[in-house]
């Protein structure tokens, strides 16, 4: 019990930040709550860093005991990956990824989309390890059709939490010139922006999602011109929330960028290796109840 | 009709984002006991794996400028494992992750000096771009590098290339790692050259020869040398 209070503890401004906010809004039954859990890059780091500025932090053990412990505190979770779970320690060089997923499986992961070394042992290699997967990956722009992955993925997933719908979509980066093509083969590459608006189109106004999500291993930004969470944001419509990857970013909190219509994007990158996980919690009304409160008023309150 | 859609619309959009609040949660501490069983016998594993002797070294090999026995071992054996279809080898000492004690080398050393995956490339260079790398050689007082010698005095750099005569050639193939040839560690005389894959990580490389032998022996062999 006291490893339990010793968590508590350690989290604890934060979670009285939340529950203060919960008890004087939740009381309210039109406000819900959601948490979003979110990792990236993890590299197979199963074991805390064990050298450098980073000792004593992470460990796939000790993720699950900090996600059990908010999910006991809160049921309406998902649990998301924005890729790269695979390569970095001797064990995806042993086990080409079995144990990173099979933990990941036991840990109730909702989703996750794929990263380029997720490709390291080619489309073969992932094909392997899905079948410990008990989650999807979501992939909306990688065509794999004539390759031995077609079919498998899907590209986006609804989860309906408590009522709150949740349109969750994958999106990858570029594969040419990061994974050798003999890995990659025939899969083919379409543009992030487009199919972003297309899936994010289709979920918010189709299938009437209330929170539409991109999980993006695209990177946060770059000097160039190349695709980023940043200039996606900027040049799509219908998302609201972007978990990135790929450029092992540590967001101290996430960045607010404005969309095509001039509405919010909320975009949070947690740097790599399992050292830290994201939290997001949402408040949801619901809007025929409600008259006072201005439309999407999205603020970041700092700690 | 109408009436009945524009009803059933408004009423569809029942819930919007109200307000959100984030962090970052630092893992540690506790363990959820459940997935650390589910480690165990991997772990297990990979401890027997990797404190396997591989071979057994003479002396230490460290890091070091203008020259080191790490350095050199690696370079060596990166170009032997091109079976001459390079003529130098050149890495870099920033890549160079740990160092290995005189003794018995495990696999857990070679992945404690090389953690990252690099691939072995060949890129040839032309004279220019050969000479722009000397340069970048000497100016950042040594880096590791094998199958040639160099020799700075003053404001010239002479050098020779093992069993090549320069005149003679018109491109030098240099070996090296992808993270390099992409432009790390700002060696730019490799950027956008064509990138011919030996197919064998450098990690694998250094695990292959040292798995092939029983003792090295690997001393300085001053095969460079700069100006005061």
């Amino acid at each position: 019990m006291s490893s339990r209070r010793e968590f508590i503890k350690k989290t604890g401004l934060s979670t009285l930040g939340i529950s203060l906010l919960g008890n004087s809004l939740l009381a309210d039954n039109r406000l819900q709550r959601l948490t979003i859990l979110h990792t990236n890059d993890m590299h197979s780091h199963i074991h805390p860093f064990q050298s450098g500025r980073n000792k004593g932090l992470g460990g796939m053990a000790q993720r699950s005991a900090l996600i059990k412990n908010i999910r006991e505190e809160n049921k309406n979770v998902l649990l998301l990956d924005a890729g790269d779970i695979f390569q970095g320690t001797p064990y995806f060089n042993m086990y080409k990824g079995e144990l990173e997923i099979k933990l990941m499986s036991q840990m109730n992961y909702d989703a996750a989309t794929i990263g380029n070394h997720d490709l390291d042992n080619g489309l073969v290699g992932l094909k392997k390890q899905l079948k410990h997967a008990n989650f999807p990956f979501l992939i909306a722009n990688y065509n794999f059709e004539n390759t031995i992955l077609e079919n498998t993925f899907s590209p986006y997933k609804i989860f309906d939490k408590n009522g709150i719908k949740v349109g969750v979509f994958g999106i990858g980066i570029e594969l040419d010139g990061l994974v050798p093509k003999k890995l990659f083969g025939n899969t083919k590459y379409l543009d992030p922006i487009k199919i972003s608006n297309k899936y994010a189109k289709l979920l918010k106004d189709k299938h009437k999602c209330d929170l539409v999500i991109c999980l993006s291993h695209l990177g946060f930004k770059y000097k160039s011109q190349k695709i980023s969470d940043l200039r996606l944001a900027k040049e799509t419509k219908n998302i609201d929330l972007i978990i990135g990857g790929h450029t092992h970013t540590f967001l101290k909190k996430p960045v607010i960028s404005k969309n095509l219509d001039d509405k919010n994007v909320i975009i949070n990158q947690v740097g790599w290796g399992g050292i830290n996980i994201g939290k997001i919690d949402f408040v949801f009304q619901q809007n025929n109840y409600k008259i006072n409160l201005k439309k999407s008023s999205i603020f970041v309150k700092n700690k | 009709m109408i009436v009945c859609l524009i009803f059933f619309s408004s009423c569809t959009k029942l819930i919007s984002i109200q307000s959100f609040e984030s962090e970052s949660i630092e893992v540690k501490n506790d363990i959820d006991s459940l997935i650390y069983k589910m480690i165990i016998p991997y772990q297990t594993e990979i401890d027997k794996q990797m404190d396997q002797n591989l071979c057994y070294t003479k002396n230490d090999l460290l890091k070091g400028k203008p020259e080191s026995t790490l350095g050199n071992f690696i370079c060596d054996l990166s170009l032997e494992t091109s079976n001459k279809q390079a003529d130098v080898c050149v890495m870099n000492y920033g890549g160079l992750r740990s160092t290995i004690s005189a003794g018995n080398i495990t696999k857990r050393d070679i992945f404690k000096v090389m953690p990252f995956e690099n691939e072995l490339v060949i890129l040839e260079l032309n004279k220019l771009e050969f000479y722009q790398m000397l340069e970048y050689l000497t100016k950042r007082g040594g880096e590791p590098f094998s199958g040639m010698e160099i020799n700075q005095k003053n404001d010239t750099i002479l050098y020779s290339i093992n069993n090549k005569d320069l005149l003679k050639e018109k491109y030098i193939r240099v070996l090296t790692t992808d993270y390099l040839a992409n432009g790390g560690d700002k060696m730019s005389f490799f950027k956008n050259k064509k990138q011919n894959q030996l197919g064998i990580k450098l990690r694998d490389a250094i695990i292959t020869y040292c798995a092939s032998k029983d003792t090295i022996n690997i001393n300085l062999d001053k095969r460079i040398s700069l100006n005061e």
